[in-house]
């Protein structure tokens, strides 16, 4: 059984109306930046989710926290459904439930110290632990994650971009979760120490049997960390499956192209399937397929109807079989 | 001790102060007022305000021994009556700024977090506010006052209907400050952050917003002292602020204001230097400390 299951989860931006507009009651316009993504995540896997910049990835991670309420759809954690938004979720799950997000710089409360920052999930959960255990606590997530239990004392700009990653990871761990959702954990840090974030990420997941839903726009990082890979494009999920197989043999037409970006050490030129054109904008995707304006293989039938998720690939190309695979 | 002396002397605020001949000028002359209006009492031999200690034989007399600056039309000593009224005058300023931050940090805070209607609300409040003059308020609040406490109530009120009068007047250049850093500071990751773990909004307000917000006011509010001690002299010199019985500097430059075509000129003249020298200082310590804080000027 998956330890998440999000079903047909969409979330839409509401945008401004123009006064006219208003008048003739047309219907607020939205951006849709995720459209109907339906997924599981099994306990004690990586599932890495890969996708351009404005692909939704991030607006995902922050319906499955409860960040934003999902338009449509439903998301259900270890066999119940959970409510959309996390001031409705009871606090037994929000301390199963953690995220640890992009930016370090900004992710940790510039006037808090260490300690404090560290060990707040803890202090809001209704069964909390006095002050002294907590500090304690704090000291002894600080010395999993590498730094020293007298680091706790001091304020966020004393460290580098490396050490604060590892103290919002010490932060989400202090409730002790079993899933986080991490949103681009190292995009923000230098590529010297993205290394050993994700290596420590990794140890953790190992040590504690945690289960990782790991954003990232980077092949490699995700490559280095999932057992499965999904992959996003504007808004839908358009593939998804095992890492290996995924990276062997990409399926749909954008994965295919995504992957063939990925420079290779042993310097044989895999045929480039270029995508041409733009990103089409959100807010007024493609018709169909979103991704057929750009597919070298697009048919009549992409143009008018979007693809369903069958076999973990999203493409009418695929199932009809007039795509060669 | 020595290391928190140590760390207060070597921080950048007191290493710029050191090298600004005119904020340490300024900072003399508020601390000398701050002394004065401090130890009042151990200064001035006999508390002008006591009706009792007066004797109109000695009124309108000129600065001369035993009189430095004179004596007013109620014969009360002139130095007594500004060491004193200096006293008012701060009291009432720095309270006021005290009122007006609370309320206008709150109001701001609510605003910028909250959005939606309470925003529109609380702004719109807020730019009605400021299309009165700050004066007008005042004489409004005090207008009000005056009708609701009976006539020798009012005198005794006279201090918190000022305070609350210019803090009503002030309110709003804190809200719109703490406002806009609440919309910047709102959609940090560290709020987020705390709104996975179920921290409460009125927490998330407080204890991650708060602290991360208050940095501007400090120069603000230094200002804002400077415009408050002006605004009560203004309210006392029209007649609306402290009465004759226990005149501030306004009230007793207004004073003087009948006399000076008599030739007692010193009763106007003295108060209304002092107030000078006072708001001047202020404005300039605050003026520095802006500067000094603002790190793009560095």
């Amino acid at each position: 059984m998956m330890l998440l299951d999000a079903r047909d989860l969409a979330c839409t931006f509401p945008l401004p109306r123009s006064l006219p507009d208003r008048l003739a009651r047309r219907p607020r316009p939205g951006i849709a930046a995720v459209a109907g993504v339906t997924l599981g995540v099994a306990r004690g896997e990586t599932l890495g989710l890969v996708g351009e910049s404005g692909c939704g990835k991030s607006t995902l991670a922050r319906l499955i926290v409860g960040l934003h309420r999902p338009s449509a759809g439903s998301l259900a954690f270890d066999g119940t459904v959970v409510a959309p938004t996390v001031r409705d979720r009871p606090p037994a799950l929000r301390r199963r439930l953690q995220m640890i997000f992009q930016d370090p710089y900004a992710s940790l409360n510039p006037r808090w110290r260490v300690g404090d920052i560290i060990a707040e999930p803890l202090a809001e959960q209704p069964d909390a632990p006095p002050p002294a255990a907590r500090r304690e606590h704090a000291a002894e997530l600080l010395a999993r994650v590498g730094l020293s239990a007298a680091d706790a004392r001091r304020h966020p700009h004393e460290f580098s971009g490396g050490q604060r990653q590892r103290i919002a990871i010490a932060r989400a761990l202090s409730t002790g979760p079993d899933f986080l959702v991490c949103d681009e954990p190292t995009s923000a840090l230098d590529v010297s120490v993205q290394a050993q974030v994700l290596n420590l990420m990794r140890d953790l997941q190992e040590a504690e049997g945690l289960t990782f839903l790991l954003i990232s726009h980077n092949l490699a990082v995700i490559h280095h960390m999932a057992n499965r890979i999904g992959v996003m494009y504007l808004g839908r999920l358009v593939e998804i499956g095992e890492k290996t197989d995924v990276f062997a043999r990409p399926r749909h037409p954008y994965t295919r192209a995504l992957l063939a970006t990925l420079p290779r050490l042993d310097g044989v030129r895999r045929p480039r399937e270029a995508v041409a054109g733009e990103v089409p904008s959100a807010l007024s995707p493609p018709s169909g397929c979103h991704f057929h304006p750009r597919c070298p293989f697009a048919r009549a039938r992409c143009r008018v109807e979007a693809p369903a998720l069958a076999d973990g690939v999203a493409c009418h190309g695929i199932a009809e079989g007039w795509i060669p695979s | 001790m020595t290391a928190l002396a140590r760390r207060l002397w070597d921080h950048d605020l007191a290493h710029a102060f050191r090298h600004d001949p005119l904020a340490i000028l300024s900072a003399i002359v508020v601390a000398a007022f701050l002394i004065a209006a401090l130890l009042a009492p151990v200064i001035v031999a006999k508390d002008p305000f006591d009706l009792r200690n007066l004797d109109l034989i000695e009124s309108l007399l000129p600065p001369g021994p035993g009189r430095p600056l004179g004596t007013d039309d109620q014969g009360r000593d002139l130095l007594a009556a500004i060491v004193y009224g200096t006293r008012l005058s701060l009291v009432v300023a720095v309270l006021s700024v005290v009122v007006s931050l609370g309320l206008g940090v709150t109001l701001g805070l609510i605003a910028g977090f909250a959005g939606g209607f309470l925003d529109a609300f609380i702004m719109r409040a807020a730019d009605i506010q400021l299309s009165f003059p700050a004066i007008l308020v005042a004489l409004l609040v005090d207008g009000i006052a005056r009708a609701a406490l009976p006539g020798d109530m009012h005198a005794r009120f006279a201090v918190p209907v000022l305070i609350a009068a210019i803090a009503l007047s002030g309110w709003v250049q804190y809200a719109r400050t703490v406002r806009g850093l609440t919309l910047a500071e709102r959609s940090k990751d560290y709020v987020q952050s705390a709104r996975v773990s179920g921290v409460a909004p009125a927490r998330i307000a407080r204890a991650h917003i708060l602290p991360n917000v208050t940095g501007p006011l400090f120069v603000l509010a230094t200002v804002q002292i400077a415009t408050a001690i002006l605004t009560e002299a203004t309210l006392s010199f029209l007649g609306v602020g402290m009465p004759p019985t226990s005149p501030s500097l306004g009230t007793l430059v207004n004073i003087g204001n009948n006399y000076l075509f008599s030739g007692a000129w010193w009763i106007s003249v003295f108060p209304g230097l002092a107030l000078v020298m006072l708001v001047l200082a202020v404005n300039l310590l605050g003026d520095w400390l802006r500067d000094a804080l603002n790190p793009r000027l560095g």
